[in-house]
């Protein structure tokens, strides 16, 4: 059974209509990227996927059970996000470890992975650059420890090495099931499929 | 003391005069500000030439079911105010924002003029109508900056709230940065307000409780008492507005609905 199955999603913003019956299956483990240029709704499928924006055609189901207000608390459970631009309400990386409940040593050494240094968890957002900060973001919600990753932009900010240093990261968890938007052509050379919109 | 120096209608009417050189600085400065300055001092002539029949008919009726009709009726205006200001939709919000608005007043009001003042009569036109007025024109301020700052908060921050909410808090830990921040920003001003009174602000009820012809240590007594009635009133009002409003704010799936923003998303 396929982790991630999406049947007829559709979407229309006003007269717009953004996506038209896109139907994709990711199997577990694999890394998937949603692509196209600007516009064409990638940002949209992915926070459909992530249960954000309620689809006006079509289902998304993981692992056979549909995405819904019943089954919502759980299958969140399973997803760690990313999204794009957040605008963070907490001064530094500790303090929203702290909101999120997570302990530091894993976000640590996921820092240390990601070529970033202990003392970046208690800098402040201000004095981080666009890609520490991206770093730092994805290292809290690995640190999450859920199967499934939704990414918007995950290499938005990252230069060409910090890109290879975060996708060798991804690539090394077998079991963990990425979807994500991407312009970049080297991250989305690796990805298992191209859901091209 | 003796009770204020009365003001002849005539007198009244020459201290339009003043405004002249308030005019005179807006035109000199092209601010744009003479019409509507106008068009808000006529409204308010109008506006209080009208309540001032109507209080007098029911301070003469003194009659609890009229006196608290008028009272629902300035809840009204000052919900569809806030709801206006605040560019909140009025189909979502009404609702919590007039419920919040009855259940501070019918708390606040009870404890100060029934426990506190122990008035015999609690509807008692002379406290009931002014008290809970100066309550609700104050909790409409704040609330207009609360709601404000939440609601459009939570919709134009929403990344914020979906990272907390999917990464792995409820809807209530996911939603409280933004409830702390429309607090502080609604209350703060009120706080600092009360930090200086008597220092740099003589309040109003101070005031007209000395021109009315009452001691000033009277005064100080209703205006401490009234503060502190402002201050929980406001506050409860706003905290439940917030807690109300989110039982419609969010659809099943803890997802904020656009239509909470009147002009974006309606």
């Amino acid at each position: 059974m396929c982790k991630i199955l999406a049947e007829g999603l559709g979407k229309q913003y006003g007269n717009k209509l953004v996506l038209n019956n896109v139907n994709f299956a990711v199997e577990k483990g694999h890394k998937v990227s949603i692509s196209g240029v600007s516009g064409r709704g990638k940002t949209t499928l992915l926070r459909i996927v992530a249960g954000i924006v309620p689809p006006d055609m079509g289902t998304i189901s993981f692992d056979g059970e549909i995405f819904d207000s019943h089954s919502a608390r759980s299958i969140r459970k399973q997803i760690a996000y990313l999204p794009q631009g957040v605008e963070l309400m907490a001064a530094n990386g500790k303090e929203l470890a702290e909101l999120l409940s997570i302990d530091e040593n894993p976000v640590i050494a996921l820092l240390n992975d990601l070529n970033l240094d202990r003392s970046a968890l208690y800098q402040s957002f201000a004095d981080l650059s666009g890609g520490e900060k991206q770093r730092m973001l994805i290292s809290l919600i690995l640190s999450l420890n859920r199967p499934i990753l939704l990414l918007d932009e995950p290499t938005s900010a990252l230069d060409e090495k910090s890109t290879k240093i975060l996708m060798d990261l991804i690539w090394s968890r077998e079991d963990l099931t990425v979807v994500s938007t991407s312009h970049s052509a080297q991250w989305n050379s690796k990805c298992h499929k191209i859901i091209e919109l | 003391m003796s009770a204020a120096q009365d003001i002849t209608w005539m007198n009244l009417a020459l201290s339009f005069i003043i405004l002249l050189l308030p005019l005179a600085g807006f035109w000199y400065y092209r601010v744009g500000l003479t019409r509507s300055t106008l068009i808000a001092v006529t409204r308010m002539v109008i506006q209080l030439l009208a309540v001032a029949v109507y209080l007098e008919f029911i301070f003469e009726q003194n009659n609890a079911l009229l006196n608290s009709a008028w009272v629902i009726i300035m809840i009204l205006v000052g919900v569809f105010t806030t709801l206006k200001r605040s560019n909140l939709n009025p189909k979502v919000l009404a609702v919590p924002l007039i419920i919040s608005g009855i259940t501070s007043i019918v708390v606040v009001d009870a404890f100060f003029l029934g426990f506190i003042i122990r008035l015999p009569y609690v509807f008692e036109s002379q406290y009931f109508i002014p008290i809970s007025g100066m309550i609700l024109g104050n909790a409409m301020n704040h609330n207009i900056i609360g709601l404000n700052a939440y609601f459009e908060g939570l919709v134009n921050n929403q990344n914020l709230y979906y990272f907390l909410l999917i990464n792995g808090k409820s809807k209530k830990t996911a939603i409280n940065p933004f409830i702390v921040q429309a607090i502080r920003k609604a209350l703060n001003p009120m706080i600092a307000n009360i930090s200086v009174m008597g220092l740099i602000s003589l309040p109003g009820m101070m005031t007209g409780q000395i021109l009315g012809g009452n001691s000033p240590a009277t005064a100080i007594r209703y205006q401490i008492m009234i503060m502190l009635a402002i201050f929980t009133g406001c506050s409860i009002n706003l905290m439940l507005s917030i807690i109300l409003g989110n039982k419609s704010a969010f659809d099943k799936m803890d997802r904020i609905s656009p239509k909470v923003i009147w002009k974006k998303g309606a």
